[in-house]
């Protein structure tokens, strides 16, 4: 990467800290961390393309939080390779029952969940108090922590030197990515005011990290311009994990005053968050901004060998959702459209429906019923945790996809299947329509009729539908991951963008 | 068979299955409640003529005793009067604690800080002898309270033996006469070889054998049974349905669906399933004593129904997220269940807690006295009933009798239970509940023209309107 500074060149700086982070508690790469790899690889290109030519730099938080650190993107690929590879060696050790170590939460965090379940299953009005007590006792103690780093980290000269990055000959190395090294020391960070701060990762597991960017804005008169993807936890917090809806929330509160530039995966994640900026009484300094998201994940090609895979459904039969089972997804109206099928059309007519993911939660309830229906005697089965050859093969071998979820910031396994090829009939909310554009169909999920009669009128057309998939896979594009490099760039140097405006004219 | 004087034929009502739930179960569920309704009824009609009997099968298929009403009758009242403790459903809010900003904080400012939240801290535990007081006080309060019914339960419990043993030595056989009749009222299913005494009864004893049927929802709709009872009902009705001389339903839709469950498994009724009206109410005894801990009256909507998969609560939380998200938050009137917590719900009940009940829109009362139920009835604004699938639907009927229109579900036997009073919607269908619903709550004056048209011209039907039908149809087969 070019380190030097020239006068009209700005840096666009790009917060990897909840990246690095995420890796150490979690095995595998989520959506989020693939969506920023895959951006984050062809940002720097695409920043040389842009008037202005902006350089891309890297930062992570130092231990203390109060500074900034600059990493570069082969210490971050590192990580995820590292990472995703684990996932397919992972993968690969199941079928050969040689478990692969995964990495446990720091056992501090393992105390406090054990103190609080302790505390948790004690009457709720001694809980209660004990619970706040301890809260406000931890919070004492974080802030006398405080005090006490204080002294230290403002005389370090340099901070310690970085470890290397040890991936011997391609054989997985458990927890040896550490935090990489530091290209600049810290307080000499070559920021200019109003350098755009990019955040578009998944920070809210960060404590506090409202405050930091309160404190990098004061120190380094950043600018930070934050992607979001979607206000699950805050619209609909019964889907969500309790925890996670006090983290994000707060995270969210003290998180958006803070940034200049508010960007969103969707045009409907875009308008929710403006909806929610007016609801809170919350003054944005400007739209928020829709980035279109790339849709091509190098989906690896179908091996030639590829069959219908052993304990599959026979290609053809049946109608695939892929997702993880939970109450969001609407696995139940898929439930009660295929019994509604099954008592108006000849059993031998109707296809299997295939549920493919993992078993999520809020879902025991559903599972327990389609256990008493014999899983409607056969017609609707779960492939649980299916491998990639295997999802391969279901998507080849299905007639088409559906997607009935109620709330989603996006909806990536819409694109996808459209991406392979496949028709998607899909759920009419939030982000959805834009996913799946004018190539997929929709229904109303929230009503039963619209759904039998969407599906019906596919399945009783078999000519219309292999016309519907040979327009998919003739017209579909995948949305190159440089479209949202570039937007996101665009939407970080928006002066740089009047420039151009005015240069062309 | 020794028939010295013939006599008109005697209705045996078997009572078995109200018998066994007082013996196994803390409260009579609604089937047991309807049955017991329909058997004092019965009585009414017949009016002292002696030709209403009550029998019970107590060991083998055989062994049937003959059972004194009176005792039962009472029996079956103070169980019900002994019913379990309920309470609302606690909504714990943790306070939020406010970390004092600490941007750019100096020395002084963190040690302030520090010290304060340290301060704080203490204070927060000095409260704990008085919580762990409170809790002393609640568990000897609760211990009060689980004595009180254990007691009551144990007197009621001694009341059903007492008759048992009262009744003992009478066997069945040697009373009932060629000709009578025998009635299935409940849900007698735990005796699985029921059938056999049901063709004991026909074939030896030249009885004739009646049933009344709630529903088929175990073998019509699975998915929302325990497993156990899926096997069970649909093993018992299997055999004991096609040898029964006439068969009765709690609505047209009940004796279609049980007729066309029949004609399915090729077996024809000998007599078409006929429908009885159905009380419009299980009767609330207890005189309202003022509950502070329920929500204040014209502040709510009702919905009086055991928590369970299929009586669609889920529905309902969604149409009131979309109430809060589309009207101002004080024009949206507090939801409350009221009913035991069931099965099937875990997931649900869950997100109700992770959505804090809609910051407390929603209120969950367990286990509601009569007393609670009648205040909760008066108090409403109206009720709503979403279920996906009733063989009947009495909490519509009991919300009109209660001077209360309804809101309920166009499926299955509702819209016969709710009749041209009640409002319907699709329970399929979200955008059609949540217009239904909140076109109601937006003009208060139609609701309360609504509710003046439902205390006019509402017309209870009497338990004894149903009594009156059995008695008419099992005469006119002689």
């Amino acid at each position: 990467m070019n380190q030097t500074i020239t006068a009209e060149r700005r840096t666009i700086w790009v917060d990897v800290e909840d990246f690095f982070k995420y890796f150490e508690a979690n095995p595998r790469p989520s959506g989020i961390q693939r969506l920023v790899f895959e951006t984050l690889k062809v940002l720097p290109a695409q920043a040389a393309a842009h008037p202005g030519s902006p350089r891309i730099a890297f930062v992570r938080h130092s231990a203390d939080d109060a500074l900034l650190r600059e990493v570069t993107f082969d210490n971050l690929a590192a990580l995820f390779d590292v990472h995703s590879r684990a996932a397919s060696v992972a993968v690969k050790a199941r079928a050969r029952t040689k478990p692969l170590r995964t990495r446990r939460p720091p056992m501090k965090a393992g105390l406090r969940h054990l103190a609080i379940r302790t505390i948790e299953r004690l009457p709720p009005e001694v809980a209660d108090v004990l619970l706040q007590a301890g809260v406000l006792q931890i919070a004492a103690l974080r802030q006398f922590k405080r005090l006490l780093r204080r002294h230290p980290v403002q005389t370090a000269e340099s901070p310690a030197p970085p470890e290397p990055v040890e991936v011997k000959g391609g054989k997985v190395v458990e927890a040896v990515v550490e935090a990489p090294a530091l290209a600049a020391t810290s307080a000499d960070l070559p920021v200019r005011p109003g350098e755009p701060l990019l955040i578009m990762g998944a920070p809210w597991a960060n404590e506090n990290y409202g405050n930091r960017l309160a404190r990098f804005r004061a120190k380094y008169r950043l600018e930070p311009a934050l992607l979001l993807y979607d206000l699950i936890p805050v619209r609909r917090p019964e889907w969500c994990d309790a925890r996670l809806v006090q983290d994000f929330t707060d995270w969210l509160e003290s998180t958006l005053p803070q940034c200049k530039q508010l960007m969103a995966i969707s045009r409907a994640t875009a308008a929710d968050v403006e909806a929610y900026a007016r609801e809170c009484s919350l003054k944005l300094s400007g739209p928020v901004v829709p980035v279109p998201i790339g849709t091509d994940f190098g989906v690896p090609t179908p091996t030639a060998d590829a069959g219908p895979g052993p304990g599959l459904p026979a290609p053809g039969s049946y109608i695939l959702f892929v997702s993880t089972m939970e109450a969001r997804k609407n696995h139940a109206v898929l439930f009660r459209v295929w019994r509604r099928l099954l008592s108006e059309m000849p059993p031998d007519r109707v296809p299997t429906l295939v549920f493919a993911g993992r078993v999520g939660w809020l879902i025991s309830d559903l599972l327990q019923q389609l256990e008493n229906t014999d899983w409607l005697g056969g017609k609707v089965r779960m492939i649980r945790d299916p491998t990639d050859t295997e999802l391969n093969a279901l998507y080849d071998g299905c007639q088409f996809t559906i997607f009935p979820s109620l709330f989603e910031g996006w909806g990536l396994p819409v694109s996808e299947s459209l991406g392979r090829g496949r028709p998607c009939l899909a759920s009419n909310r939030t982000s959805l329509p834009e996913s799946g554009g004018t190539l997929a169909r929709y229904f109303d999920p929230e009503n039963l009729d619209d759904a039998v009669r969407a599906v019906r009128d596919i399945i009783e057309d078999p000519a219309g539908l292999a016309a519907w998939q040979a327009q998919v896979a003739r017209e579909y594009r995948h949305v190159p991951w440089g479209r949202t490099a570039e937007a996101l760039i665009a939407a970080c140097l928006p002066d740089a963008e009047t420039a151009l405006a005015q240069a062309a004219q | 068979m020794n028939a010295p004087t013939p006599r008109p034929p005697t209705l045996w009502i078997d009572i078995s299955d109200i018998v066994h739930y007082l013996r196994h179960h803390t409260r009579p569920s609604g089937i047991q409640r309807v049955a017991f309704e329909i058997c004092r009824a019965l009585l009414r009609v017949d009016n002292g003529a002696g030709r209403i009997r009550f029998t019970m099968r107590d060991g083998g298929p055989r062994d049937l005793v003959v059972m004194d009403w009176q005792e039962l009758e009472g029996a079956f009242s103070r169980m019900s009067e002994a019913a379990a403790p309920k309470r609302l459903a606690t909504l714990r809010t943790r306070g939020n604690i406010q970390v004092p900003g600490t941007s750019g904080a100096t020395v002084g400012m963190i040690l302030a800080t520090g010290l304060t939240l340290q301060g704080r801290a203490l204070l927060q535990l000095a409260k704990l002898p008085l919580a762990l007081g409170a809790v002393a006080a609640a568990a000897i309060r609760r211990d009060m309270e689980r004595r009180r019914v254990k007691a009551a339960r144990a007197a009621a419990r001694a009341g059903i033996e007492n008759i048992a043993t009262a009744s003992a030595g009478e066997p069945f056989e040697s009373v009932a006469q060629a000709g009578d009749w025998l009635l299935v009222l409940g849900s007698p299913w735990f005796h699985p070889d029921y059938v056999k005494t049901a063709r004991w009864a026909r074939d030896e004893l030249r009885l004739r054998f009646a049933i009344l049927m709630h529903d088929l929802i175990p073998i019509r709709r699975p998915e929302w049974c325990d497993r156990a009872m899926i096997t069970a009902f649909s093993d018992w009705h299997r055999a004991v349905l096609p040898i029964a001389d006439q068969i009765f339903a709690n609505s047209r839709f009940t004796a279609n669906d049980v007729t066309q469950w029949l004609a399915a498994s090729g077996s024809t009724p000998r007599n078409t399933a006929r429908p009885i009206p159905m009380g419009t109410g299980l009767p609330i005894g207890v005189d309202p004593a003022s509950a502070p801990h329920l929500p204040p009256a014209g502040t709510y909507v009702l919905f009086v129904s055991t928590i369970e998969a299929r009586k669609n609560h889920t529905l309902l939380f969604r149409v009131w997220r979309r109430l809060l998200s589309d009207l101002p938050r004080d024009q949206v009137p507090t939801l409350v269940f009221a009913g035991n917590i069931g099965w099937l719900v875990a997931d649900l009940i869950q997100q109700l807690h992770n959505a804090a009940f809609l910051d407390g829109k929603i209120v969950i009362v367990q286990q509601p006295s009569d007393a609670e139920l009648i205040q909760l009835y008066r108090g409403c604004r109206f009720t709503v009933f979403p279920s996906y699938y009733e063989g009947w639907g009495l909490p519509v009927s009991e919300s009109l009798a209660m001077g209360q229109p309804c809101i309920a579900s166009n499926t299955t036997a509702l819209p016969e239970s709710g009749g041209a009073m009640t409002r319907y919607f699709d329970p399929d269908k979200f955008d059609e509940a949540y217009a239904a619903i909140r076109a109601v709550i937006e003009d208060p004056a139609d609701l309360e023209a609504w509710r003046a048209q439902v205390r006019r011209d509402f017309r209870p039907v009497t338990w004894d309107d149903s009594a009156t039908v059995i008695r008419e149809t099992i005469d006119a087969l002689g």
